[in-house]
């Protein structure tokens, strides 16, 4: 019951014993009860005319820097100006609505105080969020009398939105070679000379080709002919990152996702390709076919982390398995990377991918070890994971054996350091392979 | 400071209706208006709902004082002392709920002064329309009775519109 209903019917109840029983002195008591609810009446707030505009910047920046994007675990300063344009308000109390899943770390999203026409109420506090996409849409506002007797509440819009995105791990480099490149110079080696640094072959002088590519040797051993070095060609090239986001094979536990893991490894993995020029497209496989068109440079960056912030997993009956994925979203011959925690099922599809031409890269987050972790430590739980590691192994061991590279990822170790040591036996071997060739 | 206003308050209003009842009607009746103020001063942190029925309490000991016949000047001062303490009982509770409060001082200082005038004004009021007595025939009284319910009525309902 409210104080305003409660005190109307102790009012009532007074004036009507007062005219029952004939007895002017309950009358009389009634006065002050009046006399409180009319001066509340008149110092009620009448029409509300109030404006607010809210800015978010970064922990560490400077008041007039504000942000729509901040990183994981950086906390975000909010502010909200709440502006009178009305009449002076005697007691106004703010309550800013968060969107779910932000924490307040420092002060409060709740403030009371008066209000004079024409001033400005000031509500500032930091959060920190999870990745994802944040739209702080509007504040709670109720201004009361001085007695907080009668009320008034409005909702003000005051709209922002934030992209909590993905943490990256710097990853130095990630060798690739896909059978197809692009005319842009970049990291790949083409296959065919031109200008590069890796010794490619000779061929015969042509007039204008600089001296100090001559090869004197050759000459030395061919009499009055003059040969020339090549050097291998390198150029970008296009990849395709592909984040597994089907819920059956993202595991949980103890308040952690092996997801979360991934989307930080595409995160990764995409600031690499971007920094090394690639043109990198994405593809978050599992609630929906959610695409990032192929790009290119700090734009495309933006983007992919952009789509990564607001992933999530999904349990959709088609997309239960790879059998969808899109192969035409992505060139011919190009480089796949695909992240995910893999399933048996998922052995073909690969098989399949690597049989039209495309170069495939598994980044897998190891699912055994991580839910091993979560596991009671028991003979049982000893004897199931012993199951599932072979399993895995078994499953990694084929996806080898059929030319598709596989980066075996235990999520508790650093992500660049896996890749470097998976990757530099192939890297060797490759380079034996092309020295044969 | 509210609290210890609430407390002057309280303090007030117990000595009004015990002295009422006390004086001229049964000390026992007292002891149960100071026992009151107690169990509402004890419970006020821990039971929101506690104020608003000693509040009740009060209100119902001074219409039981005023119909028993007892001082009626003591039973209005009783009223007016319950209802500014019923009212910083649910400032203080405010003010301890919200985690941020800007000018607090500034805020408090005008609601007491604002409490105070409408508590004087009250019992002013009261003490004029004790003295000034008009009789009237039964009809008139009837008619203005019906009158004054339907005034009343219109003007709650217009608070009820207005804060709506």
């Amino acid at each position: 019951m409210s104080r305003r209903f409660f005190l109307e019917l102790l009012i009532y109840t007074l004036v009507l014993l007062g005219l029952g029983t004939l007895e002017g002195g309950l009358l009389i008591l009634v006065l002050p009860l009046l006399l409180y609810v009319m001066t509340a009446w008149l110092g009620a707030p009448s029409d509300l005319r109030l404006h607010a505009r809210r800015t978010l910047r970064r922990h560490d920046r400077e008041l007039a820097q504000t942000t729509e994007r901040v990183t994981e675990a950086l906390p975000v300063v909010v502010r909200l100006e709440i502006t009178n344009q009305g009449s002076a308000l005697s007691q106004v109390w703010v309550r800013d609505e968060l969107p779910a899943g932000m924490d307040v770390i420092d002060g409060t999203a709740e403030v009371m105080a008066p209000l004079g026409a024409g001033e400005t109420l000031t509500l500032s506090y930091t959060v920190r969020g999870p990745r994802g996409q944040f739209n702080f849409q509007t504040a709670s506002v109720t201004a009361t009398d001085l007695f907080g007797l009668v009320r008034r509440k409005q909702r003000l819009e005051a709209s922002a939105y934030l992209w909590v995105l993905p943490a990256i791990t710097r990853i130095k480099s990630v060798p690739i070679y896909p059978q197809q490149t692009h005319g842009f110079a970049g990291p790949i080696p083409s296959g065919a000379p031109g200008s590069g640094v890796d010794f490619y072959g000779v061929r015969e002088y042509h007039f204008g080709d600089p001296r100090h590519r001559i090869n004197w040797r050759m000459m030395a051993r061919h009499g009055d002919r003059l040969f020339t070095n090549q050097f291998e060609q390198e150029r970008i090239a296009d990849v395709g990152l592909i984040l597994d986001a089907r819920e059956q094979v993202n595991i949980r536990g103890a308040g952690e996702s092996l997801f979360e893991h991934s989307v930080r490894a595409t995160a990764s993995l995409a600031d690499v390709f971007l920094r090394q020029g690639h043109r990198v497209a994405l593809l978050n496989y599992g609630r929906a076919l959610e695409r990032t068109f192929p790009g290119y440079g700090k734009v495309q960056r933006q983007r992919i982390l952009q789509a990564l912030a607001g992933a999530g997993t999904g349990d959709s009956m088609v997309f239960e398995s790879f059998d969808y994925l899109p192969t035409r979203f992505f060139p011919a011959h190009s480089q796949l990377v695909i992240i995910s925690p893999l399933t048996p099922d998922d052995l073909k599809v690969l098989i399949r991918l690597r049989a039209h031409g495309y170069r495939l890269l598994v980044v897998s987050p190891d699912p055994v070890a991580f839910e091993t972790q979560f596991l009671p430590n028991d003979e049982a739980s000893a004897l199931a994971a012993r199951i599932g590691r072979i399993e895995r192994t078994l499953l990694l061991r084929q996806l080898r054996q059929y030319d598709i590279r596989v980066v075996d990822w235990a999520v508790d170790k650093a992500l660049d350091r896996v890749i470097h040591t998976s990757l530099a036996h192939t890297r060797r071997t490759t380079r034996i392979l092309r020295g044969i060739a | 400071m509210t609290r210890w206003v609430f407390g002057v308050c309280l303090g007030f209003s117990v000595i009004a209706l015990g002295a009422g009842y006390g004086l001229t009607y049964d000390g026992r009746w007292s002891a149960l208006w100071l026992l009151l103020g107690v169990l509402w001063w004890l419970g006020r942190r821990r039971w929101r709902w506690v104020g608003s029925l000693a509040f009740l309490g009060y209100i119902g000991a001074a219409a039981g004082g005023v119909f028993i016949g007892l001082g009626e000047v003591w039973m209005l001062l009783g009223t007016v002392a319950a209802l500014a303490a019923w009212d910083l009982d649910h400032f203080a509770h405010r003010l301890q709920e919200i985690p941020r409060i800007e000018q607090q001082e500034a805020l408090v200082a005008s609601h007491l002064q604002r409490l105070a005038l409408v508590s004087g004004g009250g019992l002013l009021l009261g003490i004029g329309a004790r003295l000034v007595q008009v009789r009237f025939s039964l009809g008139a009284a009837v008619l203005l009775g019906l009158l004054a319910i339907l005034g009343l009525q219109q003007f709650l309902a217009m608070l009820r519109r207005e804060s709506d």
